[in-house]
C-alpha cells in the first residue's frame, strides 16, 4: 500500500472512529480531503481488504435521498494500518532529524 | 433528474460497468447534502477524479490475477498489437512504397520518399496474427490449470480447435490440394473467423469484457468468415466478387480496431476477454447497488 498523504489522512479518520462508520461526506469532513479524492482511496482500501462498505440500511425512497455507502477498517485493516501509520511517523521523524540525526551531540539535529 | 445526477450518469461511462451504479449513488447521496457552491465544486471534483477511481478498480481487479498471469497477458496483448501494425502496414506498404510484394518471409525497416515503413509480408502477418490468437487461448487454458481446476471439455476442444485454425488454413489448402476437395479449403479458411466469433460470443453470454469488443469480434469474426472463405476458392471465382469484396470492407477495419483493442487491454493486464468477471460482481452488485437507485 502506498502511504501517500491523502491515504494517510484517511487511516488516521477511519482509526479514530473505528469502532464507528463513516461516509463520504463524513470522510471529507473528516479528512479535509475533497470527495473525488476520497472514492479511490476507499477503492484501494477495499481492494487490499483494510476496509470493508455496506450500504445504509433503508429505503432510499422513503428518506427522498441515495443511500449512503458506510465505510468502516476491518480487524486485518486496524492492524495494517497501525503499523503503515507507525512506520510512516518513523520516516517523517527520520527525516526531520536530517541526514546527521543522531550523530549529532544529543541527537540534535 | 438533477443536473448533478446527469453529469454523474455520464462521467460514470469511464468506470468498469459493474461499478457504475454503486459510484453514482454514493457519491449522490454525498452531493445532495451539500448545495450551492460547496456542491458544484464537489460535483466538478467527484467527476474530474472518476479517471483516478477506474484506474484503482482496474488495477485492483489486475492484481488479483497471479503476476505470471498478467506477463503471459502482456506477451499476448503485444502480439495482437504488432500484428495489427502488421496488417496496417501490409496495406498501407504498397502505396508507400510502389514496389511489387517482397516474397518468403522479410520484415525490415526501408526508407521510401523519406517515409520509414515496416515491409512485412501477408505469409508473416498471418503467422503473427494467427499466433497472438493462439497464444490468447493459452493463456485462458494455463490460468485454468494453474488454478488447480481441472482443464474442461470445452477448454480442451478451444485450444485443439484453435491450435488447428492456427493452421487451418494452410492445413486445409494443401490437403485439399492432395485431395482435389475445394470444400476442405474452405473449412480450413474459415476457421479463424469461426473462432473469433465463438470466442466473441462466449465473451458476450459470460459477460466477460465490455459489450462493444464482444460485439466487435463478432462482426469482425463473421466478417473474416465471408473473406476467408470465398479467397480459398480460388482468385477468380464470383463468391469472391459478391461476398469477398463487401466482407473485407467490414473485416478490415473491425479485425484491426478488435486487435488493438483487446492488445491493449491485455497489455494492461486486463484477461476478461475470456475470462468472466468475479462472481460477486456479477450476483451481489445488482442487488446491492440498483442501477436506477441514483438520483
Amino acid at each position: 500500500m502506498r502511504m501517500t498523504l491523502q491515504v494517510q489522512l484517511t487511516l488516521r479518520a477511519l482509526l479514530d472512529e473505528h469502532e464507528a462508520e463513516l461516509y463520504g461526506l463524513e470522510l471529507v469532513e473528516a479528512t479535509g480531503l475533497p470527495p473525488g479524492t476520497i472514492y479511490p482511496i476507499m477503492a484501494r482500501l477495499e481492494h487490499a481488504g483494510w476496509v470493508s462498505s455496506r450500504w445504509e440500511e433503508s429505503d432510499g425512497e422513503v428518506k427522498g435521498r441515495p443511500r449512503r455507502r458506510y465505510y468502516r477498517l476491518t480487524a486485518d485493516g486496524v492492524v495494517q494500518a497501525r503499523a503503515a501509520l507507525a512506520s510512516s511517523d518513523a520516516r517523517r521523524q527520520a527525516r526531520a532529524r536530517g541526514p546527521l540525526g543522531d550523530a549529532l551531540p544529543g541527537g540534535a539535529g | 433528474m438533477s443536473p448533478h445526477t446527469i453529469v454523474l450518469r455520464i462521467a460514470s461511462i469511464v468506470l468498469p460497468r459493474h461499478h457504475r451504479a454503486r459510484w453514482r449513488e454514493e457519491a449522490s447521496a454525498v452531493l445532495m447534502e451539500v448545495s450551492g457552491g460547496r456542491r458544484f465544486w464537489y460535483t466538478l471534483d467527484t467527476v474530474v477524479k472518476v479517471p483516478l477511481l477506474a484506474w484503482e478498480h482496474r488495477r485492483g481487479q489486475a492484481g488479483a490475477v497471479p503476476v505470471h498471469g498478467r506477463k503471459v497477458s502482456a506477451v499476448v496483448g503485444a502480439a495482437l498489437l504488432v500484428s495489427a501494425l502488421a496488417m496496417t502496414a501490409d496495406v498501407f506498404r504498397p502505396l508507400l512504397t510502389r514496389e511489387p510484394d517482397p516474397i518468403g518471409i522479410d520484415v525490415f525497416v526501408t526508407v521510401s520518399q523519406g517515409l520509414p515503413v515496416i515491409r512485412v509480408t501477408n505469409f508473416l502477418g498471418y503467422l503473427v496474427a494467427m499466433g497472438g490468437l493462439l497464444v490468447l487461448v493459452f493463456t485462458r487454458s494455463f490460468r485454468l490449470t494453474r488454478r488447480g481446476r481441472e482443464l474442461r471439455y470445452a477448454d480442451s476442444a478451444a485450444l485443439l480447435l484453435t491450435a488447428f485454425v492456427a493452421a487451418g488454413p494452410l492445413i486445409g489448402l494443401t490437403v485439399s490440394f492432395a485431395l482435389g476437395l475445394p470444400a476442405v479449403a474452405v473449412a480450413g479458411a474459415v476457421l479463424p473467423g469461426v473462432w473469433l466469433t465463438a470466442v466473441s460470443v462466449l465473451a458476450l453470454r459470460r459477460r466477460a469484457g465490455p459489450l462493444p469488443l464482444a460485439l466487435l469480434g463478432t462482426v469482425a469474426g463473421l466478417a473474416l468468415i465471408g473473406v476467408l472463405g470465398p479467397m480459398s476458392l480460388g482468385q477468380r471465382d464470383p463468391l469472391v466478387l459478391i461476398v469477398g469484396g463487401p466482407a473485407l470492407l467490414v473485416a478490415a477495419p473491425t479485425y484491426l480496431l478488435w486487435s488493438v483493442w483487446a492488445g491493449v487491454r491485455l497489455l494492461f493486464g486486463r484477461q476478461d476477454l475470456l475470462v468472466p468477471r468475479p462472481a460477486d460482481a456479477l450476483v451481489a452488485q445488482p442487488a446491492d447497488a440498483p442501477d436506477g437507485a441514483a438520483r
